[in-house]
């Protein structure tokens, strides 16, 4: 509690205890998955995957990624959280010093689970993970509050996996990947060093989006450095410091752009997503973006009738620039430019592609719109200035889009005076500031988390602009 | 560059068809003649003035297919018409080009 408003961290993190975990993993999975010291003294899980070379499972990996473009952290362990995000109870202590009423709490080690290239082994610890979380953070007053994962290798199981999630685990939504890592086309034997991806919007995922829809639970995006998704700009780095920098925003921004350019929001118009850990300052920039590109490039884009310039207007600027005694060489020239550019026998009113129209289908809906009815949510941590800037950039729904994330239990997250420092970025008034800590949280987690609020919580009212 | 340069430029753009060009040719051939017949038979000075406008706006309507030049820059438009001609030699420097550009292809 922050001056009697609820606290809700949105993104906390879990430091899964491999010695726990593996009593979770069916007996069969269990020496595919390991913890191992890399060279430099770091942690990693040890992955046997599937090899797509030999067809066997014999295909060593490291996660997160040692070393190589897009490499993953090192020596990233928080000396404040670093227990706590393994033992509840230290984690509970540090919820009271900061007055974090409830934590919504996403894994570490899962955050790989989707680049795993055996479907079942992706299965396997999913559901592994899920059952871990679900026992781990049961009692407590309600206070921890566990996000099952997906295998999104396996779309069926991914489904069911949810349904288990929310109906058997209790759990209040459910966290997927930005992306799945698929061969890139050019370069297929290269998989996975070189990869494109299928985002989460992905037809071939839309059974996900509708099972969250229909169980009425959010779905919270989450990637992360040195998993082999697709990273944007952070796959062309090589130091942590700049992978990390461009990884989670470039993955949520990548994520947010294909749901809203895929259809997604607009297929499932009730649909909730957060997308996590990667701040919210490039919000409005992307939101501007968005509509700018629906504006000019959907709603009024006509294929059909492209630009084209007079003859005459096109000559009169070439014999002004470059004209001289002799204009006649310059019609000419003018002319034969004029008709290469716009040359009648590719007609544009007479083609006839179906590619001339991206989006099409999206033309009827403003992006902004997808904003304003409150199925787009981000993550901001204490010393994240861009909540301040949002309603300013984007009006009232800009209060409405951040949700407090202490990002506990990582490197990069804070913990002291987390909640104070976050209230105290800028001077917002209580109603904001009530959005800010608590409230747009409860927006994304839904009924789901408010009914299963600790008791002696305010009771808070959330509706939209 | 100067309001005349940028009629002209306007004139030279709004000239590209060759039978209109013929036909601006013409005119301008006409309104001189137009003038010299001024000192003779102003009756003939008439019939050329009426000609000079049937053979320009006919070469807009019909061929060039586009509005006369004079639309835009009223008040210097004969001027840049009679300077685009002598430039051309009424004609002479067109059909030059033309046939050179048909050899070398």
């Amino acid at each position: 509690m922050y001056e009697g408003l609820l606290v809700v961290d949105a993104d906390a993190h879990k430091l899964e205890n491999p010695l726990v975990m593996r009593d979770y993993i069916e007996p069969e999975y269990r020496d595919r998955i390991g913890l191992v010291v890399d060279s430099l003294g770091d942690q990693r899980a040890r992955v046997v995957d599937f090899n797509p070379a030999t067809g066997k499972n014999d295909f060593m990996r490291m996660f997160p990624q040692p070393q190589g473009l897009g490499k993953g952290g090192f020596r990233n362990l928080h000396p404040d959280t670093t227990l706590g995000a393994m033992f509840n109870r230290v984690r509970i202590e540090h919820m009271d010093q900061e007055g974090v009423d409830v934590q919504v709490i996403y894994g570490t080690l899962n955050l790989i689970f989707s680049s795993i290239l055996d479907p079942d082994l992706a299965i396997a610890l999913c559901r592994a993970y899920n059952s871990y979380m679900a026992d781990d953070c049961r009692g407590y007053d309600n206070r921890l509050k566990p996000i099952g994962v997906l295998p999104l290798q396996d779309v069926d199981a991914a489904v069911a996996e949810m349904h288990r999630c929310v109906n058997e685990l209790g759990m209040i939504a459910v966290a997927v990947a930005p992306n799945l890592p698929i061969p890139h086309p050019k370069a297929p034997a290269a998989f996975p060093e070189i990869r494109t991806c299928k985002s989460i919007s992905h037809p071939d995922f839309r059974p996900i989006l509708q099972a969250a829809v229909d169980l009425n639970i959010a779905l919270g995006i989450h990637g992360g450095p040195g998993s082999y998704m697709v990273g944007g700009l952070a796959d062309h780095m090589e130091t942590f410091v700049l992978t990390h920098i461009f990884v989670q925003r470039n993955q949520q921004q990548m994520a947010l752009a294909r749901m809203v350019f895929d259809g997604a929001f607009e297929q499932f118009p009730s649909l909730r997503v957060g997308f996590l850990e990667g701040g919210c300052g490039w919000l409005p920039d992307l939101a501007h973006a968005f509509h700018e590109h629906w504006e000019k490039r959907i709603r009024d884009f006509d294929p059909k009738h492209p630009y084209r310039p007079s003859l005459m207007e096109f000559t009169k600027l070439m014999i002004q620039e470059r004209g001289g005694s002799n204009n006649v060489n310059i019609i000419g020239k003018a002319k034969n430019l004029f008709d290469l550019m716009w040359n009648t026998q590719h007609d544009p009113t007479k083609i006839d592609d179906a590619s001339l129209y991206e989006h099409y289908d999206l033309r009827h809906r403003d992006p902004l719109e997808y904003f304003e009815r409150g199925q787009i949510f981000t993550s901001f941590e204490s010393d994240d200035p861009g909540p301040a800037y949002l309603p300013v950039a984007m009006g009232e729904v800009g209060k409405h889009l951040a949700c407090f994330s202490g990002d506990y239990g990582h490197w990069d997250g804070v913990l002291q005076d987390c909640v104070k420092d976050a209230a105290a970025v800028t001077d917002y008034d209580r109603e904001h500031l009530r959005l800010l800590l608590g409230g747009n949280a409860l927006a994304l987690y839904g009924e789901r988390l408010r009914q299963s609020l600790p008791a002696n919580t305010p009771s808070l009212n959330v509706a939209r602009p | 560059m100067s309001y005349f340069q940028e009629a002209k430029a306007h004139f030279v753009a709004s000239h590209q068809n060759p039978i209109n060009q013929f036909l601006h040719h013409l005119t301008n051939l006409l309104a001189i003649a137009a003038v010299i017949y001024l000192f003779y038979d102003w009756r003939l000075t008439l019939v050329c003035l009426v000609f000079t406008q049937v053979f320009a706006l006919g070469g807009h309507a019909f061929f060039e297919k586009n509005e006369p030049a004079f639309v835009k820059y009223p008040g210097v438009t004969i001027l840049t018409s009679l300077s685009w001609s002598f430039e051309n030699l009424f004609g002479l420097r067109q059909i030059w080009v033309y046939f050179n550009r048909r050899q070398a292809t």
